[in-house]
């Protein structure tokens, strides 16, 4: 079956999503790069999150997180920065993951949560695939990377690899989760805020 | 709701007169200083930088605006204070010059980067960078990605005047969490009231996305693949430099 392409109105909102989430991938993201922050892929997808999946309320069809993402990768790859290219596809596999997770049922709280918590865990696996697989420095060294940085940042010892890699995970589902949370109390406050005023039609 | 001080992104500035490049030159600009800003150093670097300011004051005036932006000054000071910080670490320099040199370079091709990326995209209206994607058949994506690149400088500053207000106002001092989803609700809301004026645009226009029979709008103007040619013999005119 063929789908409904996106009204002008829906490519409107979903452009000025896009625009919030390059806005913060070009000028957080930047500075969080050059500052060398640990974890700033979490931070950036947590702020991304936290920004884009409200574009469900306002164009409430399966799609529109994706194409949201897809729009801010291409922003991201005109953008100033040294790095863009591999930034640019995290952001493309996270809308992705988002969008699977939102597509599940009727978008609700608890799918806004799941969404987050499911395409924050991407910043995880970022660094195998892209320095693993595609610079050719093999996954094992990106494991041993991982392990350090996660030993080093909460004080646990690199042998206690079954533990750091918990804890890894479950920092990234959390914030993904809460990421998720804000965008939905977000995503309804501006719909109510647009309502009032009478401006623009939300879900 | 009233909004009378509230500029259309839709509307764009009064061009020059002269000849003025058509979307496809604009790309062949951008690219020509996002090029030679990531491959040059040294004195082929001072010398790319002056050809690329030189064809922003031409085509692309807006980027050097950049220029004169101060939050983007703050961004490049920190940028080079930081890269001369870990180059001092990292080695002791032969020089002062050998000192100065990387974070210059740095500092010198975010500058370059910030103004090209901001002169394409005041250049360019929606239509024009819709029309790049949709003849690379990204019709949805073309559409939305015009919105997004003539909104980003909008969305900049109303996020930035919203963070100043709320900060004014001590929003981060307590509760922050709020404070961060009190900002998000601002500025996410202050963005969606353009929607309904660049909406009411593109259906004045007729624009229709998804039809089939529709051509493009047109990306190149007569001109356009002389100038491409000029910049890609200038820019390999500027790497065979000293060599």
């Amino acid at each position: 079956m063929r789908r409904r392409p996106f009204g002008i109105r829906e490519l409107v909102c979903i452009g000025i999503f896009a625009a919030l989430w390059g806005a913060v991938e070009m000028s957080v993201g930047a500075a969080l790069h050059v500052a060398s922050v640990p974890f700033r892929g979490l931070m950036l997808t947590g702020a991304g999150i936290a920004i884009a999946l409200p574009v469900r309320w306002f164009v409430p069809r399966r799609g529109s997180v994706l194409l949201a993402g897809s729009v801010t990768a291409l922003l991201k790859l005109i953008s100033v920065g040294g790095t863009v290219l591999t930034p640019a596809v995290a952001i493309l596999i996270e809308s992705a993951l988002a969008e699977t997770v939102l597509s599940i049922g009727r978008p609700r709280r608890l799918s806004f949560a799941a969404a987050g918590g499911v395409a924050a865990l991407w910043p995880l696996v970022h660094p195998f695939l892209t320095v693993g697989i595609l610079a050719g420095r093999g996954l094992p060294s990106v494991y041993a990377a991982t392990i350090q940085t996660g030993a080093r940042v909460f004080g646990l010892s690199p042998a206690a690899l079954l533990g750091i890699a918990g804890v890894l995970v479950t920092l990234h589902a959390g914030v993904g989760v809460i990421a998720g949370l804000i965008a939905w109390e977000v995503g309804r406050a501006v719909s109510a805020r647009l309502r009032q005023d009478g401006s623009v039609q939300s879900a | 709701m009233a909004v009378c001080n509230r500029p259309d992104p839709a509307i764009r500035q009064a061009r020059p007169a002269g000849w003025q490049p058509g979307p496809i030159g604009h790309l062949a600009c951008l690219l020509f200083t996002v090029v030679l800003a990531l491959v040059t150093t040294g004195g082929r670097l001072l010398v790319a930088a002056g050809v690329a300011f030189a064809v922003m004051a031409l085509w692309q005036g807006a980027g050097l605006k950049a220029l004169a932006n101060r939050r983007l000054g703050a961004m490049l000071l920190v940028l080079v204070a930081s890269a001369a910080w870990i180059t001092v670490a990292r080695r002791a320099p032969d020089s002062p010059a050998g000192l100065w040199q990387v974070p210059a370079e740095l500092g010198l091709r975010a500058l370059l980067l910030a103004s090209a990326m901001l002169g394409f995209s005041r250049a360019l209206s929606i239509s024009d960078v819709s029309g790049l994607l949709e003849r690379a058949g990204l019709r949805e994506v073309g559409f939305a990605a015009g919105v997004a690149v003539n909104m980003l400088p909008l969305v900049a500053e109303t996020a930035s005047d919203a963070y100043q207000a709320l900060r004014l106002r001590g929003g981060f001092r307590r509760r922050r969490l709020r404070a961060v989803r009190l900002l998000l609700v601002t500025v996410i809301a202050n963005s969606l009231a353009y929607a309904d004026d660049i909406s009411g645009a593109a259906e004045a226009r007729a624009y229709r996305p998804h039809d089939r029979g529709r051509r493009p709008p047109p990306v190149a103007r007569r001109g356009d693949g002389l100038l491409a040619t000029v910049l890609s013999l200038t820019a390999l005119g500027i790497l065979a430099l000293g060599r």
